[in-house]
């Protein structure tokens, strides 16, 4: 079962690409008909997706949250689910030109990393950690979805000035509707991002006897947390659309920052804090 | 100055002011941020903001828990006209079954009609909000707390550093690295008595990753481990030696180290910095290095590391932290929303109020729509 799991990561790449072509093709080149393949495909991605997920979670006997391969893989599928179900509910399949693409970016960095399974470390061995990285994933899945979104409003609201009698303009949704909906979704990702930081906090008490120590990882998540609180508060006071969306992006590029840049950018760091 | 310390800008800036610092502190590490007075005055700030503005708006809100059946037959209301009194049982039950909870009371010959749901919506933000002051009061609490650590060789005995625990003195009985199924290290597990001012007062208590032991609020956490190992030699170096693991010791014209692996020690010899050769050794296991050199290997001792901690401020923040996990599941229930109704004679007076535009356009319409089907049949 070791063996099979490059040759479907290699699939769900494949599969999140053809979608992709196909959502393109629906939208850009008006072929209406390619939209249910568009949407199978984007099913059979999910499939694979999950089927990977359980090959590795039945190879480690537990769920696969362990390092950055298996977050990122859960990730991916977060906002997979995240989209299927803003495709079916709120008929936006053309929100598939901004989300799949997210996607395909994440898995082409995930192809990249080792996927041999090694024993977890003690301090992983526990049930927090299960929690704390299952209402990460969902949180960063709604965000990366807010995060499309918002892309979509600020494009249409670009478009409605200059060429709003274009292609792009007239598929993308009206921009209160963009607008509203980024903002549902940030509604139901931050109550994770909450449970998020708290969980990681209870687990870090418990394992190391400190439950924040201001390490740059969870620094940069309480900074995610910050931006995305502001965001609800600036909407209380009316503030929607534009500044709304544009906190909403750079919300998202906290969440890659946190998931990679931390990592990878401020590698010196670690032994400091 | 109130209006100052309760307002949404006021939070806004300060959220902006703390996320703005903390992403300088991860870029420049070497600059002090989070212990910063200045910082602190941030959080201080916050939280007092917090607290006026939570203050401030608690009585609106158990005014809306405690609001009863009132008359809306006001301009704001909708006026429809209704046929009998059959629609209006019909209706609340529909209400009812629509998931929210009904109040109702007459007044006069008008009957007044109170609906609710999503109550828990309505407490989120303001439990979340009291939640955050209570982390930060914590927060400060912690900062009296003290930790340190204490290393103790397995048999032996330890004082806990007085800082933390004055009269304090841990015993080792055992240390165990447990592995798993497969052979991997599941964790490590220290078990000892605790005494305090020369009484026993722990009993065989264990301490592992992931949970620590905690006694009279000093708390016990698996830090760290090792070993020594006792090695007896005759011959021109003759002596016994208790030698760290790991650490390279010459004897005659041989250099070699003991290591712990998980089978038992094993002594490596060095040329330069080439392994040579390596062999595993058994307690009372005898090496002969030159005629009148032997070398043996008594024992091997283990040590475990403990950090311990108190911290005043802990058990708060963690009251905190499940206040904050409550109020986000409270998020989730749904949007608070609220209908008003009047019935009189055969005319109905409608309100609606929910934060989400779209969702009370939705409920006035369905209402409406009952109210209007109640007319066909009624
Ligand atoms: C990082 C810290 C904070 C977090 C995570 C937070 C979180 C929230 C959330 C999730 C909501 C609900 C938003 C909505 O209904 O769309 C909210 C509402 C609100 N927040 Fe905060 N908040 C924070 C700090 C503050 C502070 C410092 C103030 C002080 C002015 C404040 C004042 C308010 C007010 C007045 C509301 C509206 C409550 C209502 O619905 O009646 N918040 N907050």
């Amino acid at each position: 079962m070791d063996n099979l799991q490059t040759p479907l990561l290699v699939a769900t790449l494949l599969a999140y690409v053809l979608a992709f072509m196909f959502y393109f093709i629906t939208f850009i080149y008006s072929k209406e008909s390619f939209l249910n393949y568009a949407k199978i495909l984007t099913l059979v991605a999910f499939l694979f997706n999950s089927s990977l997920l359980i090959i590795r979670a039945v190879l480690i006997n537990g769920l696969p949250l362990r390092n950055l391969f298996e977050f990122g893989l859960f990730f991916v599928w977060a906002i997979t689910l995240v989209f299927l179900i803003i495709q079916y509910k709120f008929n936006l399949p053309v929100a598939a030109l901004f989300v799949l693409p997210i996607n395909i970016l994440l898995l082409l960095f995930l192809v990249n990393l080792d996927v041999t399974i090694r024993p977890a470390m003690p301090a992983l061995r526990s049930k927090w950690l299960i929690v704390h990285v299952l209402s990460a994933v969902l949180a960063y899945g709604a965000f990366a979805i807010s995060f499309a979104l918002s892309i979509m409003y600020l494009l249409k609201e670009r478009l409605m000035k200059s060429n709003p009698a274009g292609r792009l303009a007239g598929i993308l949704p009206k921009p209160e509707i963009l607008d509203e909906l980024s903002y549902k979704v940030i509604f139901v990702g931050m109550p994770a991002l909450t449970i998020m930081l708290v969980t990681g906090a209870v687990w870090a008490e418990y394992s190391w006897g400190r439950y924040w120590s201001w390490d740059p990882k969870e620094t940069w998540a309480l900074i995610t947390w910050f931006i995305y609180s502001a965001y609800l508060h600036i909407r209380l006071r009316g503030w929607k659309g534009r500044k709304a969306a544009i906190l909403s992006i750079l919300g998202f590029l906290a969440v890659i920052f946190t998931f990679l840049g931390v990592s990878y950018l401020l590698p010196g760091i670690h032994s400091y804090a | 100055m109130i209006k100052f310390l309760s307002s949404i800008q006021l939070a806004v800036g300060l959220i902006a002011a703390i996320a703005l610092a903390s992403v300088f502190a991860t870029l420049y590490p070497t600059v002090e941020v989070f212990s910063s007075f200045w910082f602190r005055g941030l959080l201080l700030l916050f939280c007092l903001n917090l607290l006026v503005c939570t203050l401030k708006s608690l009585p609106a809100v158990f005014a809306r828990l405690k609001k009863t059946p009132a008359n809306v037959c006001g301009e704001r209301a909708e006026g429809l006209e209704i046929s009998g009194h059959q629609s209006v049982e019909a209706l609340t039950q529909f209400i009812k079954e629509k998931g929210y909870k009904v109040k109702m009371a007459s007044d006069g010959d008008r009957q007044n009609v109170l609906a609710q749901k999503g109550i828990l919506s309505l407490i989120a933000p303001h439990l979340l909000h009291l939640a955050l002051i209570v982390v930060l009061v914590g927060g400060y609490l912690s900062s009296f707390g003290v930790e340190d650590q204490v290393a103790c060789f397995v048999g032996e005995k330890a004082e806990v550093p007085a800082s933390v625990a004055e009269g304090m003195v841990i015993e080792v009985n055992d240390f165990q690295t447990v592995l798993d199924a497969e052979g991997a290290i599941e964790n490590w597990i220290t078990n000892f008595n605790i005494y305090f001012n020369d009484v026993k007062a722990v009993e065989s208590g264990t301490t592992k990753v992931n949970a620590p032991l905690k006694y009279k609020g000093i708390s016990f956490y698996q830090k760290s481990y090792g070993y020594h190992h006792l090695i007896e030699v005759t011959g021109e170096q003759a002596g016994v030696y208790q030698i760290p693991d790991q650490k390279i010791f010459k004897l005659e014209d041989k250099v070699f180290n003991i290591t712990q692996t998980i089978e038992g020690p094993l002594v490596r010899f060095f040329k330069g910095h080439e392994i040579v050769e390596e062999k595993m050794v058994k307690n009372g296991e005898k090496m002969e290095f030159s005629e009148d050199t032997v070398l043996t290997y008594v024992k091997t001792y283990p040590f475990t590391v403990l950090a311990v901690k108190k911290d005043p401020g802990t058990w708060v923040v963690m009251t905190g932290f499940l206040l904050m996990t409550v109020a986000s599941f409270f998020f989730w229930t749904g949007r608070y929303r609220e209908i008003a109704l009047s019935f009189e004679g055969n005319k109905a007076y409608l309100t609606v109020s929910c934060k989400n535009k779209a969702l009370r356009d939705e409920i006035l319409a369905e209402v409406r729509s009952k109210l209007k089907a109640g007319e066909t049949n009624g």
